[in-house]
């Protein structure tokens, strides 16, 4: 029993902590720049199909891909932001179709490049490991520090960094902002690139532990969303017990009922909690 | 009228502009240039059956009835700023109602109570989705996402509630409306004259539209959506408007989906899904915002270039589909009545000079 419970509560949490990584970079691209990025699933795919290409087709490394994924799709990001979302900033309602369109067409090239069957990434670190009270995959125990690493990282990065500081500036006032010298467009393109990179990282870091398939992005656009949006938007940490919520309470579920159901039940729940606190369910005071 | 210019004339019919709108004169008929176009357009489509293959009149079945869907997606959102990415999950919900009453029931001309269902139905279920989330002062930007989500949820509830719906399969079979006074008549419409069914449809709807963002209720919501705060302040109350709107809107598109049902005789869970409430979009753009007529045009040549051209892009349409999005709401947002708008102004002004 303890051993079934554990396994469950470690699933859960490298689910959670996966998809924490996921709504950060959504979470930053909708708090800093106000853009509803529709895409973000399809960044998560190109993140994915990259962790599947270089070990399988070009025979890099899998861990040389999961570094090179964020970047390249982070890359991608700030090409999409220079020539599509700069231009729609003072329509930002318009970025949901922008994004929408972006991310039909990165699907569709990932569908023409790599067919629309389902890939699976061989698993980088295939053993177990005894935790004492049950035995559990070492990757996914990898996954639950590695994206724990990441996130306490980025954390940081926005608290005591140079950059992450001016970041925050932009955000809270734009036009000052940018009277004190801090050039708003360049603070926009770098949320926009490492939000993406985000889901690239994110991406390829579940793709051993799922299955890879051109359509598989948009589950997590909406779990990612739906993380935010519980959490709440005054705080980039809010995702992290959106995250917990939205995919740990699916993935504990799904022992009992079958994925669609619990999903279908995550959805209904998450809309009724917005009803009641549109502000999200973090306390005030962890708002910056 | 003294100081009236000669306007410029082709035979009998002569060209004027007033109000900053083109008039045509034939004889003692004075006509607006806008209308006197829909009314030619309209007897050219009264006339195509008579002329065009059968495949390309079924076709034009489903682009009509997209239509309706594209007229209901303006209203909420090229009038009142609304943007739903789950309208699909109201032209399914009408698709499903119609497909499983006439299905399981077999009343006479049951299709007709499927039809006024399909309407009622999902309206209230706009209504109360509507007014639930803007009395509780949801942004804008995540109603989207809400609607988005919503229309996952309904095609999954297909795939799940397999006993009623069909699951993946689907429901087949759905009977074409009729028209049954037992022991008296009955009467099946075939599919030729379910293209004119489905025209009359269309015209009532879109007219019907017109009339709506016309009156007081329709520049209120034009008003809302352009400052929601000076429109409160007038004594309006934008919730009710909004959740009106969108419930008559949810109504509509249900509407369109039992005539999709009647038509196609075959439904399956992704008519409620993602794919078809971002084509609506794509129409509504491409033909034009806030027009009524150009949704109903993208809509049209959307369908039919998809479909005529699918050959050509068999790999492609949704890559195409995308960047289109993309493109049209970069450069060119008002779309194809956008386009023929400045077309007018240029003539208009080509008129008043000469």
């Amino acid at each position: 029993m303890a051993e079934l419970a554990t396994t469950l509560l470690l699933n859960a949490l490298s689910a959670a902590l996966a998809l924490s990584l996921v709504a950060l970079g959504l979470a930053i691209i909708y708090g800093f720049m106000g853009v509803i990025n529709l895409a973000h699933g399809a960044f998560l795919t190109v993140g994915a199909y990259i962790a599947w290409v270089m070990p399988e087709r070009l025979g890099i490394s899998f861990w040389v891909a999961l570094v090179l994924a964020p970047i390249i799709v982070g890359v991608i990001g700030a090409f999409i932001e220079r020539v599509v979302i700069r231009h729609l900033y003072d329509r930002l309602l318009d970025t949901i179709l922008a994004t929408w369109g972006i991310s039909l067409a990165l699907v569709e090239l990932v569908k023409l490049a790599f067919g629309t069957t389902s890939k699976s990434v061989s698993n980088p670190l295939s053993g177990s490991i005894d935790l004492g009270v049950t035995v559990y995959p070492a990757y996914r125990l990898f996954l639950i520090g590695f994206c724990i690493v990441i996130l306490v990282g980025v954390f940081m990065f926005f608290k005591s960094t140079d950059v992450g500081v001016r970041l925050r500036a932009v955000i809270q006032d734009p036009d000052a902002a940018s009277l004190q010298g801090l050039n708003k467009t360049r603070m926009y393109q770098y949320s926009f690139a490492s939000g993406a990179a985000l889901a690239g990282l994110g991406g390829a870091a579940i793709a051993p532990i799922t299955t890879v398939n051109p359509t598989m992005g948009v589950t997590y656009l909406l779990e990612s969303f739906f993380a935010v949006i519980l959490g709440g938007t005054g705080a980039l940490i809010a995702v992290v017990p959106g995250s917990i919520i939205v995919a740990g309470s699916a993935n504990i579920m799904t022992f009992m009922i079958s994925p669609i159901l619990a999903q279908t039940i995550v959805f209904v729940f998450v809309i009724v909690a917005m009803i009641v606190r549109p502000q999200g369910i973090v306390p005030e005071a962890w708002h910056e | 009228m003294s100081n009236k210019k000669s306007n410029p004339t082709i035979g009998p019919v002569e060209f004027s502009v007033v109000d900053e709108s083109m008039q045509v004169s034939i004889g003692r008929l004075q006509t607006n240039a806008n209308t006197l176009l829909l009314g030619l357009g309209l007897l050219v489509l009264l006339a195509t059956p008579a002329v065009f293959s059968g495949y390309f009149v079924g076709l034009l079945v489903v682009a009509f009835i997209y239509g309706i869907f594209a007229i209901s997606v303006d209203l909420v959102w090229g009038y009142a700023g609304i943007l739903s990415f789950g309208h699909a999950a109201f032209f399914g919900l009408g698709a499903y109602l119609m497909g499983v009453i006439t299905t399981e029931l077999s009343l006479p001309s049951i299709g007709l109570l499927g039809l006024v269902l399909a309407f009622l139905v999902p309206a209230v279920v706009g209504l109360v989705v509507a007014g639930v989330l803007f009395s509780r002062g949801i942004s804008e930007e995540y109603f989207t996402i809400i609607t988005l989500a919503l229309a996952i949820v309904a095609s999954q509830a297909a795939l799940i509630l397999s006993d009623v719906t069909g699951g993946s399969n689907g429901l087949t079979e759905i009977p074409p409306l009729g028209v049954e006074i037992p022991g008296v008549m009955t009467y099946i419409i075939s599919h030729n004259q379910y293209y004119f069914v489905v025209l009359v449809a269309l015209v009532a709807v879109f007219l019907i539209g017109k009339r709506i963002v016309q009156s007081p209720f329709g520049t209120t919501l034009v008003g809302i959506n352009e400052n929601e705060t000076k429109i409160s302040s007038l004594g309006y109350n934008p919730i009710k408007y909004k959740t009106i709107v969108f419930g008559l809107s949810t109504g509509i598109a249900g509407f369109a989906g039992a005539l999709y049902a009647a038509y196609s005789g075959f439904i399956s869970p992704p008519l409620l899904g993602f794919v078809l409430s971002t084509e609506v979009l794509v129409w509504v753009l491409v033909g034009g915002r806030g027009t009524l007529i150009g949704p109903v045009i993208g809509a049209t040549a959307l369908y039919l270039a998809e479909n005529m051209f699918s050959g050509m892009f068999l790999n492609t349409w949704v890559l195409m589909l995308g960047l289109l999005l993309v493109v049209i709401v970069l450069v060119f947002p008002a779309g194809i009545i956008g386009v023929f708008s400045i077309i007018e102004k240029k003539i208009n002004k080509y008129l008043k000079d000469t």
